[in-house]
Formats: structure tokens, C-alpha cells, sequence
């Protein structure tokens, strides 16, 4: 362990901890509440109802898992875009006082051009009506 | 004497670890650091819900609970014995692994969250170089574990919610990661502790040079606090657990302790986001004014994250819930234009700073307000579904 | 070789072969997830921090969500559907793995062999990244920008096809009929607005 990664430790032992804490409440509260409902469960042969999908009291009609509108694929789509144009903007907003003072143009335009570019395509799928969800 | 105080918690930890063998020394103190975190924002949890049901209460006009203890302060003690007996429940249909590792998933990323913050002077548990990526990097997590949690319950009614909240969250994490970038353009590092240490110093020895007090600063913290609403799943944002209309969506087979963690997890991830709002636009741990260094930092820091969160409540109790479009639209055709438009602002203000004629300053200041106005004026009316039409009472004269 | 790699690697290639193994795709979704990030740890375990973080945050943030949408999208029926295993998509499939491959491998050739005593990779801060994409970098940061908005249009293209695929369903669902799923339906069940 030569690196960086000498930094990480802390949160690998956090990480460690949430899990064995999060997991060890868990399993505790599973046991304790088959204790503390031991008297009910006893009858849970007579009562399955309890374990089927809460649909408000209604009997669950279909699959649980339904199909979805193309709607939100596209927003996954958008909030990658994006997200991949936050990963090239930290880098640059990081650089931005320092390269200022030296070039100050290049600093400004690439990013104006960047995001002018990218803001191409917002604007098509604004008008597209791809974020109108009222539909 | 203001020294000590303000290093209690550091110089307990080391003479605590000063015990120990030397080889172990490290490892004792990672160890006692993330205890104290968990230890600290699980006794915040517990306050923060009781705060919360007695300060809706007394917006709503009744007393909130008070059965419990003196004032009804028990309250939480009693929910956690009544969660942690509860039979644990799980639907035939579930995807059992899948259903019991959500929440799991879900601690985990906002425990990291709240690990990266900086409390105090001194007192950030993991200092890291890319603090407020690894931030973002990790809190992504959460709505795979939202995904998990909702698809896993196989009902109708938890797929719903889930599809609805990651919908949500991933519309509202652009604008709240694009409104930190004004804040690293102005501090030059992503590391947290830097950045409040950016914010230290004060103008004319008065003002406190945090971001807020700027013109992107302010319409950033705005931006940033509404996205964190959203991602925090809270009122008016609230529509993925709508009680009333999708029954607690991807929490509605959720009963017992699984429940009990999805909540503290909530909790946490609005502390978390919370926490970087007070650390990236409120500077920090440091002191509103320079007569008030006397108070510790931590305190600072504590006492403004009280103030976010009651905000938060503040917020609940007045605010009706949104419809899903409105929310969408909010999310990508007002918030993510603003906070692009802040950072050409933020970019402006730099831009000018070399201006030196008397008065730049305040000129400076007053046109970079202007460009946030704008179009804030603008968008926000082509965002208005214009005004409603006179509503005809019929049966209610 | 290190402790932490070999564990990071096996973890990686384990859920590699469980993503394409198991039966349920949600459970190979997942597995996936946890492949990238296992690909994140790698960066981070090569000293870069920033690569590792945007993976983290581009492929578990962002990417798995898709995947998952994408496969909710599609009906259930046709994942229970025994699948031949010789069709056009295995031969294209098979064909876009040779290419792949192919390229990877030239690079990999073509790659100069670093001496060994500078497997102690430098430091490299995202200030320094930044310098790079502010100098030397910029014109292939543009024509990111460019991918990013031919991307985007593409997206829009094809998920706004059809005006309203979801009206006629929405309709008739209010019109009395009971909320039923039918599998020969073509049009989205669940209406998500409202």
C-alpha cells in the first residue's frame, strides 16, 4: 500500500462499519420482532394474507413489475449528458482563478463554447417538448 | 481558554488515543472519529424527528406529540423500541436479497457523505484532495438503492414511487451539482475544508466573506437548497412517498427496522446535503462576525446546519406537494438554466475583478445581480402556467 | 502485485461473470454496477482520483439508472422468452467483441513497456487535469461537447418517435375499463404523470 489509496482507508473501515451496523440492526430487529410476535405467528398458517403486496387492500391484480413511459429513459439519458458535462466542468472551474491572470480568453471561450455547444442540444429537446411530462 | 474549547473534541480524541500502543494509534483514531460521526447524527436523528413533529404541530395548530417523557422528548426512544419489535414483514412475491440489501445500500453512501465534512477547525474525519467529487460520486448511489428498494417489493405502488423518485433525483442533481461549480471557481480546489477556509477573513472587518453574501453566491445557495429539497425526497418534493396518493411509494413494503433505516438514512442524506450547503455557501465553521470568534467553531457549524434544518420543516409545514410535471419542469427548464447561467455570472464576477475605478465594487456587484434577474424574471414567467382563471363556486356560496 | 488489487480485480471479474450469468436482468444490472465499480476502485488503486470519482459518478450515478430504465422498458414476457443462441444479434454481437478486441489488443502491442521503477504513479491533482484540458486539451473538449449534443439529439429522436404513446392507454384505462395488465399490449401500462 504505497498510494493514494492510504487515504481511502477511513472509508473503507466507515464503510465496513455502516455495513455491520446497518445489516447487524437489521438482522437484530428480524429476531426481535419474531419474539415479540412469537404468539401471532404461531397462527400465521391460517393468515398468509399478510405477506402479499399492500395494494390498499385489494388483491393484487398483474405482475408487480409494470412497464414504464419512455419518458424516463430519456431523462437518464439527459442526466448523463450532464453529468459527463459536470466531469469536464470541475476540472476547469478548479483552474479558472489561476488561468485568469495568464490567459484569460481560452479559459472563458472554451467553456462558453463548450457549454454554447452543449446548450444546442438543450434547446432542441426543449422544443421537442422532451421535459413536457403533461401529457 | 477559546482555544481549548474550540479543540475540545480534537484533544479528547488524542488523548484518548494516547493510551494506546503507537502502531495502533491511527486506526484508533479513524476508529473513534467515525464513531463519534455516527454516534452524533444518530442522537441528531432522534431530535431532529421529535423537532420536527412538535414544530408541524404548532404550524398545523396542535401540540405534537407530548405523551412520551416530559414534553413528549421520549418520543423517539419509544418509536425505536416499537420499530425495532416490529415483525418483519416481506411480500411472497419479493426479491428477498434484493429487498433486505436496499436499505443497506442506502446508509452506506450518506454515512461516506457525512464523513467528508468539515465540522470544526481540525475536524473533518476523511480529508480528501476531491472532497466534493467523491461527495457527489457516492451520494449517486442512493438512487440505485431507492431503484432496489422499489423494485424488489414487486407492487405496483413501489415501482411507481421508486421510477418517480429516481426520476426526481437525477432531474434535481444537475442543478444542485452545477450550482457547487461557482463555489470552486471562487476557491480553486475541491477539497472542503479548503473551500471554508476560502470563506475566511472578513470585508472591512465586519462582513464575513462567505459565499452567500455574493450576488451568484446567494442565487447559488438558493439553487443549491431547492435541488437539495428534492433530492432529499422532502415537502414539496415529496411525491415519491406521497402518502395520499401512492401510499409511501418504494417504502410501502417496508415495515420494522428496514423501515426504521430507510428513515435515519433520509435523515442522514439531509444532514449530509445539508452540511455541504452550510460548508460550501455559509463558510463553514467560521464565525458570522469577528467579535463572535470567541464561540467554537463546531458550534458555528452545528448552529447554522440547525438553522438549515428547521428551514427544511419550516418548509414542510407551508408548502403543498407538487404534481410530477410541474416538478419537471421546474427541474430542467428553470433550475438547470439558472445554474448555468450562474456560473457564466460567477465567471463575470472574476472577470471584473481587476476593475479598480471607485465604486467597481458595488457596480460589480449590482450588474452581476441584474444578470441573475433577468432571466430569473424571465423563466419564471414562461414557467407559470399562466394566471389561474376565476373559479366559479358552485355548490360552496 | 498488490493485496488490494488482486482483491479489487477478483471482486470485479466476479460480478462481471455474474452480471452475465444470472437469469434475472435486474440481477445482472445490479451485478453491473457493482462492476463498474469495482473499475472504479482500479483507478483509485492507480492513483487516479479523479478518473475513479467520475466513474463512480458517471457509471453508478448515472449509467446503471439507464441500464435499469432500459430494462423496464422492455416487456417482461420477452426476457422469460428461450433465446436462440445463434441470430443476427449474436453474430453482430460477436463481431462488435472481435473488433474490440482487435483494437485493444494493437493499442496494448503498441504501447511502450514503462520501466519498473515508475510504478509509483505521480500524484495527479485535478488542477493539473485541469491545466492539461485548458491548454493542450481543448479542441477534443469541444468535440466532446459536440458528441455530448449529437447524443442528446439522438436521445430525443428516438424516445419522442411517436407523439403521445402513452394517450390511448391512459384514456382507456379512465374510462371504466379496470387497471389490467395485457401482455399483448404494446402500449405502456402504467401512466406515470398525475
Amino acid at each position: 500500500m504505497d498510494s493514494q489509496l492510504t487515504q481511502y482507508i477511513p472509508i473503507l473501515i466507515l464503510l465496513l462499519v455502516a455495513i455491520g451496523a446497518a445489516a447487524g440492526m437489521l438482522i437484530a430487529s428480524v429476531a426481535l420482532g419474531r419474539w415479540a410476535n412469537r404468539g401471532r405467528l404461531q397462527n400465521r398458517a391460517k393468515n398468509q394474507n399478510i405477506n402479499t403486496p399492500y395494494e390498499c387492500g385489494m388483491i393484487a391484480v398483474g405482475e408487480g413489475n409494470t412497464r414504464l413511459s419512455v419518458k424516463f429513459y430519456l431523462v437518464a439519458m439527459l442526466f448523463i449528458l450532464f453529468d459527463i458535462e459536470v466531469v469536464f466542468m470541475y476540472p476547469w472551474a478548479v483552474v479558472y482563478r489561476d488561468m485568469l491572470k495568464t490567459n484569460g480568453p481560452v479559459i472563458l471561450g472554451s467553456m462558453v463554447s463548450f457549454l454554447g455547444i452543449l446548450f444546442i442540444g438543450y434547446i432542441y429537446a426543449l422544443k421537442k417538448k422532451a421535459f413536457d411530462w403533461k401529457s | 481558554m477559546t482555544g481549548q474549547l474550540d479543540q475540545l473534541f480534537v484533544s479528547l480524541k488524542q488523548w484518548l488515543v494516547s493510551f494506546l500502543p503507537q502502531a495502533a494509534q491511527p486506526m484508533a483514531g479513524i476508529l473513534l472519529s467515525i464513531s463519534a460521526i455516527i454516534g452524533a447524527f444518530a442522537t441528531m436523528f432522534a431530535i431532529t424527528t421529535i423537532m420536527e413533529r412538535k414544530i408541524l404541530g404548532r404550524i398545523q395548530n396542535r401540540l405534537g406529540p407530548n405523551r412520551v417523557g416530559p414534553f413528549g422528548l421520549l418520543q423517539p426512544a419509544a418509536d425505536g423500541i416499537k420499530m425495532l419489535t416490529k415483525e418483519d414483514i416481506v411480500p411472497f412475491a419479493a426479491d428477498k436479497l434484493v429487498h433486505f440489501l436496499a436499505p443497506v445500500v442506502l446508509i452506506i453512501p450518506v454515512a461516506l457523505a457525512l464523513a467528508m465534512i468539515p465540522y470544526g477547525r481540525n475536524m473533518t474525519a476523511v480529508d480528501l484532495d476531491a472532497g466534493i467529487l467523491f461527495f457527489f460520486a457516492v451520494g449517486s448511489a442512493t438512487e440505485l438503492s431507492v431503484f432496489m428498494a422499489g423494485w424488489s417489493s414487486q407492487n405496483k405502488y413501489s415501482l411507481v414511487g421508486a421510477m418517480r423518485a429516481i426520476a426526481q433525483m437525477i432531474s434535481y442533481e444537475m442543478p444542485l451539482v452545477l450550482s457547487t461549480v461557482s463555489v470552486l471557481m471562487m476557491a480553486g480546489t475541491l477539497s472542503l475544508p479548503l473551500i471554508v477556509q476560502a470563506q475566511s477573513g472578513y470585508i472591512y472587518e465586519i462582513l464575513p466573506r462567505w459565499n452567500v453574501f455574493t450576488p451568484w453566491g446567494l442565487a447559488g445557495f438558493v439553487l443549491f437548497m431547492i435541488a437539495a429539497t428534492a433530492e432529499s425526497n422532502r415537502a414539496p418534493f415529496d411525491l415519491p412517498e406521497a402518502e395520499s396518493e401512492i401510499i409511501a411509494g418504494y417504502l410501502t413494503e417496508y415495515s420494522g427496522f428496514k423501515y426504521a433505516l430507510f428513515f435515519m438514512a433520509e435523515y442522514w442524506g439531509l444532514f449530509a446535503v445539508s452540511g455541504l450547503a452550510v460548508t460550501l455557501f455559509l463558510g463553514g465553521w467560521n464565525a458570522p462576525f469577528p467579535f463572535l470568534q470567541w464561540v467554537p467553531s463546531w458550534a458555528w457549524f452545528f448552529a447554522k446546519l440547525g438553522t438549515i434544518i428547521f428551514g427544511f420543516i419550516w418548509v414542510r409545514g407551508t408548502l403543498p406537494r407538487l404534481r410530477l410535471d410541474q416538478l419537471m419542469n421546474f427541474a430542467w427548464k428553470f433550475l438547470l438554466p439558472m445554474s448555468l447561467i450562474n456560473i457564466v455570472v460567477t465567471a463575470m464576477w472574476h472577470f471584473s475583478r481587476v476593475f479598480q475605478f471607485v465604486g467597481a465594487r458595488e457596480m460589480r456587484w449590482v450588474l452581476c445581480a441584474l444578470v441573475l434577474a433577468i432571466p430569473y424574471f424571465f423563466l419564471g414567467r414562461a414557467l407559470g402556467e399562466g394566471r389561474p382563471a376565476k373559479r366559479n363556486y358552485k355548490f360552496a356560496e | 502485485m498488490d493485496l488490494a488489487f488482486i482483491i479489487i480485480a477478483v471482486l470485479t471479474l466476479a460480478s462481471a461473470v455474474a452480471a452475465m450469468s444470472l437469469r434475472n436482468l435486474v440481477h445482472c444490472a445490479l451485478c453491473m454496477v457493482m462492476t463498474f465499480a469495482g473499475i472504479a476502485l482500479t483507478f483509485l488503486q492507480l492513483n487516479a482520483e479523479f478518473v475513479g470519482l467520475a466513474q463512480l459518478l458517471v457509471y453508478v450515478g448515472a449509467v446503471a439508472i439507464l441500464i435499469v430504465f432500459a430494462i423496464l422498458l422492455t416487456r417482461s414476457e420477452d426476457a422469460k422468452k428461450e433465446v436462440r443462441f445463434v441470430s443476427s444479434s449474436t453474430v453482430v454481437g460477436f463481431g462488435v467483441v472481435a473488433l474490440v478486441a482487435v483494437s485493444l489488443l494493437a493499442a496494448i502491442q503498441h504501447t511502450q513497456i514503462l520501466p519498473p521503477q515508475s510504478v509509483v504513479a505521480p500524484h495527479v491533482s485535478v488542477k493539473r487535469i485541469g491545466e492539461q484540458l485548458m491548454t493542450n486539451y481543448v479542441l477534443p473538449l469541444e468535440v466532446i461537447g459536440l458528441l455530448l449534443t449529437a447524443a442528446m439529439i439522438g436521445a430525443v429522436v428516438i424516445a419522442m418517435r411517436e407523439p403521445d404513446p402513452a394517450d390511448s392507454v391512459d384514456v382507456q384505462q379512465r374510462n371504466g375499463s379496470p387497471l389490467k395488465l395485457d401482455p399483448d399490449s404494446k402500449k405502456t401500462a402504467v401512466v406515470a404523470n398525475e
